[in-house]
């Protein structure tokens, strides 16, 4: 027994030695060094498009409060979206704008066009202090689908004052898109060319044709102010000001040339829309803590050199019922004016306008949107979320500027989405 | 733009002198709850504005950066 007493002091240092020394260098790790929030979004339109969308993103502490996230999403794209034309009361061909493949739609029906596509985005941000009141974060970004291509690249910084009540905001964004099309890439307000397939062309959506590519910038600017109003009210003010630059044109949306008595449609043309665009938005956000519940609310303002004007008011109630869990409503309703170039068809044997689109994401409407999701803590660090939300978008069905056959046809295509999102976020 | 900037400076400091309390750092126990966050669910913000950006004209005022698509 005495023999073994100096054997366990010697062990407990030398433990405790190799504790201190293993743990000093890891001081500032050791709180939680990895966040990880993971999803699966499913978004379903009623007869249109389907999406699905895992994503996973991850935050790591390098120590000193400076830290590295990153971010991967695979999103896979089917389904029916619409062409631009207009329906009418006979069927309808279309075709590519190569003049290599060819899709009917049945009388009545809205015309759409059938794809699919996947695609994979990557994120990087790398968060770090500049003094004790200053942080910036840099971030890039990559996005990749078979036809669109986009690098970013971005700066943000926050500069705490007044005691840490106040934050100022600044960021910058640059995007280099790259537009690319199997086959040629349509002058805008062409005739979209008659079915011509040659014998290397093929059937299919463009199947052995090559490829053709066009480019466009963005540049994003935005300056914010977050404020502490009392100790359950927080509050965010920003502006945010974008210029796009380049191709801006969907590729794949045509319009309708309807015969200026009876409507019928004539003749199809590609859609052009001017090579700038200049967006501004004014960003409110308040935060509130009730006696347990709280409540987020926000409202944008949203104006362009296209004459696009935008407000969306956004409300979550969430409702914690003392049982861990919580519910989260969700109400969110939009407004845009249309475009100034936005026409649901072109009329035959009138002077061609500079720019014209039948883009309904141009149009006029009105979109609402219900949610409701619950939260369930799994522990300290992990919790579960599930969404469900319905989306409903409205527009003007029978425009006053319909002619003949077209007064019978809806013009503008509502647009109903279910939106179903499982999250998954913990910290190690 | 920059009337924009100016009238948005001018209202804040309209505010800043009546409306704001002074909360102390030990007061500040609600401000730092998860729920409190501007965007308490990053992710399903990200769900949302992708959504939204490739159904709507209008985008942008939460903040820069992210990578863009050609959902629009």
């Amino acid at each position: 027994m005495q023999l073994k007493q100096p054997r366990r002091i010697y062990d407990a240092l030398a433990t405790a030695s190799c504790t201190l020394l293993t743990a000093a260098p890891h001081a500032g790790l050791a709180a939680d060094p990895w966040k990880v929030d993971s999803g699966m979004l499913i978004y379903a339109e009623q007869d249109r498009v389907n999406v699905v969308e895992p994503a996973v993103s991850a935050r790591s502490s390098l120590g000193d409060d400076e830290f590295l996230s990153f971010k991967l999403v695979y999103d896979t794209m089917s389904g029916a979206t619409p062409n631009g034309a207009s329906a009418t009361d006979k069927p309808q061909s279309f075709t590519s704008a190569s003049g290599q493949s060819q899709y009917t739609v049945d009388a009545n029906k809205l015309p759409t066009r059938s794809f699919s596509d996947s695609r994979f985005a990557g994120s990087v941000d790398w968060e770090k202090p500049l003094s004790r009141y200053m942080r910036t974060i840099l971030g890039a970004s990559l996005s990749s689908e078979t036809d669109y291509t986009s690098l970013g690249l971005s700066a943000n910084f926050a500069w705490d004052i007044n005691n840490k009540l106040t934050t100022l905001a600044a960021g910058v964004a640059l995007s280099d898109d790259l537009v690319q099309v199997r086959g040629t890439i349509p002058d805008g307000l062409t005739q979209v060319p008659a079915y011509t397939p040659t014998a290397n062309g093929g059937e299919g959506d463009g199947e052995g044709e090559g490829m053709a590519s066009k480019s466009k910038t963005l540049t994003d600017l935005l300056l914010g102010v977050t404020q502490v109003v009392n100790r359950r009210t927080l509050t965010q003010l920003n502006y945010s000001y974008g210029q796009s630059n380049g191709y801006l044109t969907d590729p794949y949306k045509i319009l309708s040339v309807v015969d200026g008595t009876s409507g019928e449609t004539l003749d199809y043309r590609f859609e052009k829309r001017p090579d700038t665009r200049t967006r501004q938005a004014i960003f409110w956000k308040s935060v509130l803590h009730l006696p347990q519940d709280v409540v987020h609310f926000s409202y944008r303002y949203y104006w362009d050199d296209w004459n696009v004007q935008a407000h969306t008011f956004d409300l979550t109630y969430r409702f914690d019922t003392g049982n861990q869990w919580y519910l989260a409503p969700h109400l969110r309703y939009y407004t845009q004016t249309a475009a100034d170039f936005y026409k649901h068809s072109l009329v035959d044997g009138q002077t061609l306008p500079q720019f014209a689109s039948a883009d309904y994401r141009l149009a006029a409407m009105k979109s609402m949107t219900y949610g409701l999701k619950v939260g369930l803590p799994i522990d300290a660090k992990s919790e579960l979320g599930m969404r469900v939300e319905y989306m409903q978008q409205t527009g003007d069905n029978h425009p006053g500027d319909a002619i003949g056959v077209q007064r019978s046809q809806d013009l503008y295509p509502g647009l109903n989405a279910y939106i179903i999102s499982l999250t998954y976020k913990t910290d190690f | 733009m920059w009337k924009v900037l100016v009238l948005m400076g001018a209202a804040l400091t309209a505010l800043s002198g009546c409306a704001f309390e002074k909360v102390q750092p030990w007061d500040r126990d609600l401000l730092a709850q998860d729920k409190m966050q501007l965007v308490p669910f990053p992710l399903d913000n990200f769900y949302d504005e992708h959504i939204n950006f490739s159904k709507e004209a209008a985008s942008g005022g939460q903040g820069v950066g992210g990578g863009g698509c050609g959902c629009n």
